[in-house]
């Protein structure tokens, strides 16, 4: 491999593709930001955006198992007026004739999760207009729903799985069927480097996806590389960051000079050794850890917040204590400059939000868990200036099936569900596309789950065309289109 | 447990695939935790006979299998000279060589 004169085979099938014909085609489309150039005269991501951003940071929020959207953000009354109904005794029978239930690609036959349900369940809570914009939101979400005019809530989301494997899917874009591939935040973290040099850039926290649903797949840097992995906090602040503290020769100016030997000695090897993408990562994470040391401790310990910031954020108990930690966090994290904060809500297994049976407990429950904690950081964010360079993201890897599921649950359904965003110059106080009026399948502006990636691309200032690595050709589906809609 | 949770050690009811991990708290476990002080402890001890530049020797002997390269025993044999080859200075090299790359992975 070092001879410079033998083309690596990646380099050489890649030239194959992009001859000398497309030659005229392909300066073109790089002009456009469309492609990149050939990988001759590739270079990796220099951290600057290509355009000037609207957003600094991106909070991610990811509610695990699958959001019912009729019962949170696309109320639906027609369910409530023909509950009990089979769909074909409505007048809106014509849903099941639809070409996404027949060209639907059954990847496990007989799967039990990708049924359809067409016995129609009435809504398991009310729902009001809320805010100036009058958006209906349903009565699980009283804070949220006081932020209202700053969401922009995209009601036409669709995936491809039927089972929470859609979980990973939702973050790199593709299948579990078609492999492992870097996630949202890897992408952004290879596109713009760092803010804070003593702060991991793309951190992870609350309750992790099961390895069922993709586990580590959901954050990680993949082909891009593991320096590229979302990095995991924990928010105990009795005990921050494990092993912080040297067991022995803390302070002393032997363990200092002894970090920055192994160092200079890993380095060394590197230069052996430089297609090695583990050894690069764990001479970054080595640097990067010994200077967590001090920076994290400080992040995670909330002391220092205001009685009445506790408040906002309900981390004084009860049950919004835990997931309000994770917002407050959140917020320490991007007033810091850290780039990309994911935040889980009830992974492990399917997910918390897995509503088969007892929806009405099941997701009452989880939105009190987080319903407070996201209205406070959205508020707290938003009196503090940051809401205009923070991007809020709100999703789930599918929504619920409009028919019942036993006497009292919903099944998975990934042919309509919602997401929302704010701040990070999104247009608050907007609906964008629309479900049926069953809230079955999204009908109107449509948008697949990396339609919500590019979105938070283009609002960081990344084509994320032009990131793309040689040897790794993406598909147009793979970076989606911006939701120009929602953008002010 | 909170060094195995750090490797990412397997959920023993999972048999799912899994992906590797490398994450900076798993260089914090590996240079903080009081088992790899133990452990440069004992390699201090074992081989405290040594003069400094055999020392280096044997410790990249004993850790690595192999011989350090003329550099590698520079860049060790200065760190030791910088605290008059004191034991404390040993350990913290016997705990950089626990933490050497060649070490921590497979190649």
């Amino acid at each position: 491999m070092n001879d410079q004169t033998i083309k690596p085979r990646r380099q050489f099938m890649s030239d194959l593709g992009t001859g000398f014909g497309s030659l005229a085609l392909g300066a073109m489309l790089q002009q456009d930001g469309i492609t990149r150039a050939d990988s001759g005269s590739w270079t990796p991501p220099d951290g600057v955006a290509h355009f000037a951003p609207k957003a600094k940071s991106v909070i991610w929020l990811f509610m695990a198992g699958g959001v019912s959207q009729v019962e949170t953000f696309d109320p639906k009354p027609e369910l409530n007026k023909h509950g009990g109904k089979t769909i074909p005794d409505t007048p809106f029978s014509s849903v099941l004739d639809s070409p996404y239930i027949k060209n639907r690609i059954e990847l496990v036959k007989g799967d039990a999760n990708g049924k359809i349900y067409d016995k129609l369940y009435p809504l398991q809570v009310g729902y009001r207009k809320r805010g100036e914009s009058g958006i209906e939101i349903s009565d699980w979400f009283p804070h949220v729903s006081e932020c209202v005019d700053d969401l922009a809530i995209v009601r036409s989301m669709w995936t491809t799985a039927s089972n929470h494997d859609a979980q990973l899917q939702f973050h790199t874009g593709r299948n579990r069927f078609d492999g492992f591939f870097p996630t949202i935040g890897a992408w952004v973290h290879y596109g713009l480097g760092s803010l804070n040099d003593n702060l991991p850039q793309f951190i992870v926290m609350g309750n992790k996806i099961g390895d069922c649903c993709g586990g580590k797949g959901a954050e990680g840097g993949d082909y891009l590389g593991p320096q590229h992995d979302g990095v995991t906090l924990s928010v105990d602040p009795k005990n921050p960051l494990p092993f912080a503290i040297p067991a022995d020769g803390a302070g002393s100016l032997e363990r200092l000079k002894a970090q920055q030997l192994l160092g200079r000695l890993n380095q060394l090897t590197a230069t052996e050794f430089p297609d090695d993408a583990q050894l690069a990562a764990r001479i970054k994470s080595y640097e990067l850890a010994f200077r967590m040391q001090t920076a994290v401790p400080d992040v995670v310990n909330s002391a220092d917040e205001t009685a009445a910031t506790h408040q906002l954020y309900g981390t004084t108990g009860g049950p919004t204590k835990s997931f309000g930690q994770l917002c407050l966090t959140a917020r320490r994290l991007v007033e810091r400059g850290v780039r990309f904060v994911q935040i889980y809500h009830g992974g492990g297994g399917a997910g918390a939000w897995d509503a088969h049976s007892n929806l009405h407990t099941n997701h009452s429950k989880n939105c009190e868990q987080v319903d407070q904690p996201i209205a406070g950081l959205l508020k707290d964010l938003k009196q503090r200036g940051l809401l205009d360079e923070t991007l809020v993201v709100w999703g789930s890897e599918f929504g619920r099936t409009p028919g019942g599921q036993g006497s009292n649950g919903r099944g998975h359904h990934n042919f309509g569900f919602s997401v929302w965003m704010a701040g990070g110059g999104i247009k608050g106080g907007t609906v964008h596309g629309a479900t049926d009026e069953l809230g079955f399948h999204a009908v109107e502006d449509r948008h697949y789950v990396t339609d919500i990636h590019a979105t938070v691309m283009k609002q960081l200032g990344l084509h994320p065309q032009r990131l793309e690595v040689p040897g790794r050709k993406r598909l147009e589906i793979d970076f989606g289109h911006p939701i120009n809609e929602i953008i002010a | 447990m909170t060094f195995l949770s750090l490797f990412d050690g397997a959920k023993v009811n999972e048999c799912y695939e899994r992906k590797p991990t490398v994450s900076p708290q798993q260089a914090l476990a590996m240079f903080n935790s009081p088992i790899a002080s133990k452990q440069a402890q004992k390699l201090t001890e074992a081989h405290a006979s040594l003069k400094s530049g055999d020392f280096v020797e044997t410790l990249f002997q004993h850790v690595l299998c192999r011989e350090p390269s003329r550099r590698e025993i520079a860049e060790c044999n200065q760190f030791l000279s910088e605290f008059d080859d004191s034991a404390n200075a040993r350990r913290q090299l016997a705990l950089v060589v626990l933490n050497h790359n060649d070490f921590v992975t497979i190649r």
